[in-house]
């Protein structure tokens, strides 16, 4: 066991120094000095300021969300039991993309088009569940058939809003659909879903484990399948919808993360989930600082920045464990 | 020990049926075969002996209570099933994944103890995967899973053993020695085992009782001494098949 511990506490200073970064990096850089003096005092100097009325709300804001998606990834890969399966898969960020866009042309902003979001990605949830349940049948086959071709037609609505919008709106609506954190107030309520999630989450990892391997298997060893699988499919799009409508539909964290640490660590769901949730969070506020800062004044969407940073650290991951087999 | 029972079972799959109104008495000790042609359903009757399928009428009796009304963790603890498929999207160790086993002994929070690696630790083995405990199954080959999902299932330590196909991908060698081990710790240990074969001198050299499965609803099912005659098996595989007397008892070769 002391491995896995070992992982844990890396990714735990990770995710610190994730923060530390995100809180130094800007237009207005402070030392590592400067950092601790801003922190340790409650005096408002300028440092103080920046940190917490600018920086901290958005680094957390970008944790949490890219916590939340790792999380649900991991869940969404083992419910459909496909490596490729995202939170996006199943149409939740399509539902969301839709509503928040519709919001955008009508002239919102901020929280309403983040409630729009979280509507639209409920709509998206029940759609699928209602349609994929059918008969009673439950397997991953019809999920996910149902999910993507849920997904697919909320892809030609994202499409068609696009394509009639004016211009004074368009380019807002891209970054909501590549993922962008700024302009958005952070909210406990997504800190207290991923906590939840995390939790229940653990629970169930060693029927996680299981799952994995098939549902008969995992009915013989004595799961009750179908009620796992319903809250998996809940749990997993009820994440998503937090972390979408906070941060717009950021790509590739919620695919790539669960396998990077597969890759490091193994497929055991209770070193996994946790693992996940510090590296996706981690990732995600290196990103978003990045995203402020490489051609600032102007940003970037952060979910541009996840998959340069993501692409070749995988490949990497991935090469190494692929010789390390040949020489073992 | 637990026991398993059936009371006029009728199982039906895709407008086929199984069996109709069987009665099955399992007892503590006993070993059985089920034999029949490919498609009559003994998979089909595996998972229904096992309650991962509802059946058309009758019931399965687990210790005297309707398997139907059982949780699926009480089926788990008492009756573990050997499945032809399972799944490796993911990668897993194979001690990792034999002691999966454990699962239905182990309340949901807990993690599991040395006992219980210990136990999958014998396990493997038994099924001589020892040296192996390390790989991650998904480069394994067919026969080396085959063993390690044996030794799941005696790493889940129940009292009923329903194998399906136990031998598909194994050797010669350990078709004998892991049938050899299994069946003879069933009787030392009162344990019964049902499990499908597609050898008839397999079926008689380990199986007390027999299980005939004709795919019209029909079925035999008795002792193997009186099921094991050229003119059963003939009609059970629609198959001229003869008797040969030899140095080491009877055999059974087609025609």
């Amino acid at each position: 066991m002391r491995q896995p511990l070992n992982l844990i506490i890396i990714l735990f200073l990770l995710s610190i120094a994730s923060f530390a970064f995100a809180f130094s990096m800007g237009s207005i850089q402070l030392s590592l000095q400067q950092l601790i003096a801003a922190l340790s005092t409650n005096e408002s100097s300028i440092a103080h300021t920046i940190i917490w009325d600018l920086r901290a709300p958005r680094a957390y804001i970008a944790f949490v969300s890219g916590a939340l998606l790792s999380l649900a990834g991991v869940l969404m890969q083992v419910l459909l039991r496909n490596p490729l399966a995202d939170p996006y898969i199943l149409g939740v960020s399509g539902g969301a993309a839709v509503a928040a866009l519709l919001a955008m042309s009508a002239g919102l902003a901020g929280s309403w088009v983040s409630g729009s979001a979280f509507i639209g990605a409920f709509i998206s949830i029940l759609l699928v569940f209602g349609l994929a349940h059918g008969k009673g049948n439950w397997n991953p086959a019809r999920l996910l058939l149902t999910g993507v071709v849920i997904a697919a037609g909320w892809g030609a609505l994202i499409n068609l809003i696009l394509s009639i919008s004016p211009d004074k709106p368009l380019r807002g609506m891209l970054f909501w659909i590549m993922g962008d954190i700024h302009n958005i107030s952070p909210s406990i309520a997504s800190l207290i879903v991923l906590l939840l999630g995390l939790m229940i989450t653990f629970m169930l990892a060693r029927q996680l484990n299981i799952l994995s391997r098939g549902d008969m298997q995992a009915a013989a060893l004595g799961i009750s399948v179908k009620p796992l699988r319903m809250s998996l499919f809940l749990l997993a799009s009820a994440l998503t919808a937090f972390a979408v409508t906070q941060a717009g539909s950021v790509g590739f964290v919620g695919l790539i993360v669960p396998h990077m640490i597969r890759l490091i660590a193994g497929s055991d769901h209770r070193l996994l989930i946790p693992a996940s949730v510090l590296l996706g969070g981690s990732l995600l506020v290196i990103s978003d600082t990045l995203a402020r800062v490489i051609i600032a004044p102007q940003q970037l969407p952060v979910g541009v920045i996840t998959a340069f940073i993501g692409v070749p650290f995988f490949l990497f991951l991935l090469n190494r464990s692929m010789t390390g087999k040949h020489h073992g | 020990m637990a026991s398993l029972r059936t009371e006029k079972l009728s199982i039906e799959i895709g407008g086929k049926q199984v069996c109709h109104q069987l009665d099955l008495d399992l007892q503590p000790g006993q070993v059985w075969g089920v034999l029949g042609r490919n498609g009559v359903g003994k998979t089909t009757l595996l998972h229904s002996l096992a309650g991962l399928r509802a059946v058309s009428a009758g019931k399965v009796l687990l210790d005297q209570q309707n398997m139907a009304q059982l949780p699926r963790k009480t089926i788990a603890q008492k009756l573990g099933l050997l499945l032809q498929h399972t799944e490796d999207v993911f990668p897993a160790s194979v001690l990792e994944t034999v002691v999966t086993g454990r699962h239905p002994h182990i309340a949901n929070w807990q993690w599991e103890s040395a006992a219980d690696y210990s136990k999958a630790e014998h396990a493997l083995e038994q099924v001589a995967m020892t040296a192996l405990a390390q790989r991650q199954v998904n480069t394994l080959s067919g026969g080396e899973r085959q063993r390690v999902a044996i030794a799941t299932l005696l790493t889940q330590d129940p009292d009923i053993y329903l194998l399906d196909e136990p031998n598909s991908h194994l050797d010669l060698h350990y078709q004998i020695s892991i049938l050899d081990k299994l069946c003879e710790f069933a009787r030392q240990q009162q344990r019964i085992v049902l499990m499908s074969l597609h050898d008839i001198n397999l079926a008689a050299r380990f199986c007390d009782h027999l299980l005939f499965i004709s795919g019209d609803g029909k079925s035999l099912a008795g002792s193997a001494d009186k099921l094991l005659n050229s003119n059963d098996l003939s009609d059970l595989f629609q198959h001229p098949i003869h008797t040969v007397q030899t140095a080491d008892g009877v055999l059974f070769t087609p025609a």
